[in-house]
């Protein structure tokens, strides 16, 4: 079902899309953000001080301080490479997969359609899944060496999850490609799918039309409790396997139907 | 089985959004391609050429009707592997070298270590590739692109070859070369389907061609039954003969010109030359290019419909 061929390439095409340049500035500042901007004294597990470019906060206002400036910052952090991974991963199935000049000269070599489909899948995951953990080791390590060793090394899960939150997101964008021909048509559909149905739907009390809420609940995959297990995830440790869980039939329902258009689709129109 | 390519009255229709608008691209088309050919497909844009070549690839699916490559649906994909297909305007990635394309399609095409590294080797000088062959797509010229397409079709030693405009944009010598490497490839027992543009080239490798016209294929034949022998003659004089009602002279750049159509004629002509005291400059034989054969095919076709 997966090719290792495919997936090789679809790194290597992946890594050359400028979008990924970007994500990687992004990794490389908030590096030397954490590097040169922030300093935080414990002694033991209590939190002394907190110094933010130069303005030092000290005990009690220093914890609450913390608390606030954290998931702020983490939210803010997660949304643009999500934006940025959603934007190249998006554009790149759509344009570059369905696209490539190779695909038709690919699909005349021995093996399915299925196999360079997941493959060409596998093969971005698995792109997204090495930027993701590398960018977040580097994070811990540095949070590790300045808060000498108050850091837990659960915040590689909260990677993992994020990771976890881009896959059904990008098995959408898969789906979606595969039936909208317009690139910017697929991304503003995923991006409003990400930043407004699945953080609405998941505090579901905000929709004003219960029916249309309940529709949507049913064809919006849960991501937004993911977004919000991967804060608790890094922020507290707190890990919840059923939010993971709930997303599973999501996934699996946008890939079988993204594999069987894809089977179907014809490479041309005229 | 020495059919390679059959399709039976395949029909293809393309459907707009919501099916509101439908374009028939091919209609009824039935073709034998056998092992060893080289088969031509001509056309004007749009005339249903690279339909055809889709639809053998089952790149996309007929309407109605069947087809078979090696004998078997093209649906079964047993045919894969087994064909070379370079398609229309062929590119690659712009960041890939020409090795690199090459690694990638013939790990594909199931080689690897020495045998693959082989290949590429082999392929990159085959067709004048192997000083390019570490720069970048993004620098090469239309012609290299085109090379380094024919190489990728050829890499696996395909037994049937598939060609969208195989020449366009390849200098004289590049023509020459591919030229060459088809009719060898042929006379080793390849089966070669090409569509173009180009009726000069066609005219020097094909052995037979097929002409589609808005989705028919209103002609398809040896390249002896296209272009008969014929005996017409081109006379060119210095003057157009006075009290000339019997021949129809017209204007060139050196004189005139008369054109007959039987030795016989000819002589009747000379000798009212001789009579008028015109001087005939040149008597050349007329041979019919393929061109000719093709617009007179094409022109028949638009008028009976």
């Amino acid at each position: 079902m997966i090719n290792r061929t495919i997936v090789l390439q679809t790194v290597y095409e992946l890594f050359l899309q400028p979008v990924i340049l970007f994500v990687t500035i992004i990794g490389v500042a908030l590096l030397l953000f954490i590097t040169f901007a922030i300093d935080v004294q414990f002694q033991g597990d209590v939190l002394l001080s907190f110094q933010l470019l130069g303005v030092m906060i000290e005990g009690i206002q220093a914890k609450m301080f913390v608390e606030s400036f954290l998931p702020a910052a983490y939210g803010m952090t997660t949304s643009i490479l999500m934006f940025l991974l959603i934007l190249a991963c998006s554009f790149f199935f759509s344009s570059e997969m369905l696209k490539n000049p190779l695909l038709p000269i690919v699909l005349t070599k021995p093996g399915r359609r299925f196999t360079v489909f997941f493959s060409t899948f596998v093969g971005s995951c698995f792109l997204v899944l090495l930027l993701v953990f590398t960018l977040t080791l580097m994070i811990w390590a540095l949070l590790y060496t300045k808060t000498e060793g108050n850091v837990s090394g659960i915040i590689l899960l909260a990677g993992l999850s994020f990771w976890v939150e881009f896959v059904v997101i990008f098995a959408l964008a898969a789906l979606l490609s595969m039936v909208v021909e317009h690139t910017a048509a697929i991304f503003i559909l995923v991006m409003a799918v990400y930043f407004y149905l699945a953080p609405l739907l998941t505090s579901s009390s905000d929709i004003s039309l219960p029916l249309l809420s309940n529709v949507l609940s049913y064809l919006v995959p849960p991501v937004g409790k993911i977004t919000m297990a991967t804060r608790d995830i890094a922020l507290s440790g707190a890990l919840d396997p059923g939010v993971y869980l709930s997303v599973v039939p999501y996934l699996l329902l946008f890939l079988t139907a993204a594999a069987l258009l894809f089977h179907h689709k014809e490479l041309s129109s005229r | 089985m020495n059919e390679i390519i059959e399709t039976k009255e395949v029909y293809k229709k393309y459907s707009s959004a919501f099916g509101r608008k439908k374009v028939e691209a091919l209609r009824g088309v039935s073709l034998t391609v056998a092992r060893g050919e080289i088969v031509a497909l001509l056309g004007l844009n749009g005339a249903g050429k690279s339909t055809m070549v889709k639809l053998l690839l089952d790149l996309v699916r007929p309407s109605s009707g069947k087809i078979l490559l090696f004998g078997e649906s093209v649906s079964n994909q047993r045919w894969k592997g087994r064909v070379g297909y370079l398609p229309e305007s062929f590119t690659a990635p712009q960041a890939m070298t020409p090795q690199r394309v090459l690694r990638y399609l013939g790990q594909l095409s199931g080689f690897k270590g020495k045998v693959l590294n082989d290949r590429i080797e082999q392929m990159l000088e085959m067709l004048g590739l192997r000083e390019v062959a570490r720069q970048k797509v993004q620098t090469f010229s239309k012609g290299m692109v085109l090379r380094l397409g024919i190489a990728q079709a050829l890499m696996h030693n395909p037994e049937l070859l598939i060609l969208d405009e195989p020449t366009d944009g390849l200098d004289p010598a590049g023509r020459r070369l591919i030229r060459n490497m088809l009719v060898d490839l042929a006379n080793k027992g390849v089966t070669i389907l090409i569509n173009s543009h180009l009726l000069s080239e066609v005219e020097l490798i094909a052995h037979r061609v097929g002409i589609l016209h808005k989705g028919r294929l209103i002609v398809l034949g040896g390249l002896p039954e296209l272009l008969p022998q014929n005996q017409h003659f081109e006379v060119e004089t210095a003057a157009q003969p006075a009290m000339n009602k019997q021949w129809s002279f017209r204007p060139t750049p050196t004189g005139w010109s008369c054109e007959v159509s039987s030795p016989e004629t000819l002589q009747q002509l000379l000798f009212f030359l001789q009579s008028c005291s015109v001087q005939v400059l040149s008597v050349k034989p007329v041979q019919t290019t393929l061109e000719d054969v093709f617009f007179k095919h094409i022109s028949k076709a638009s008028d009976d419909q």
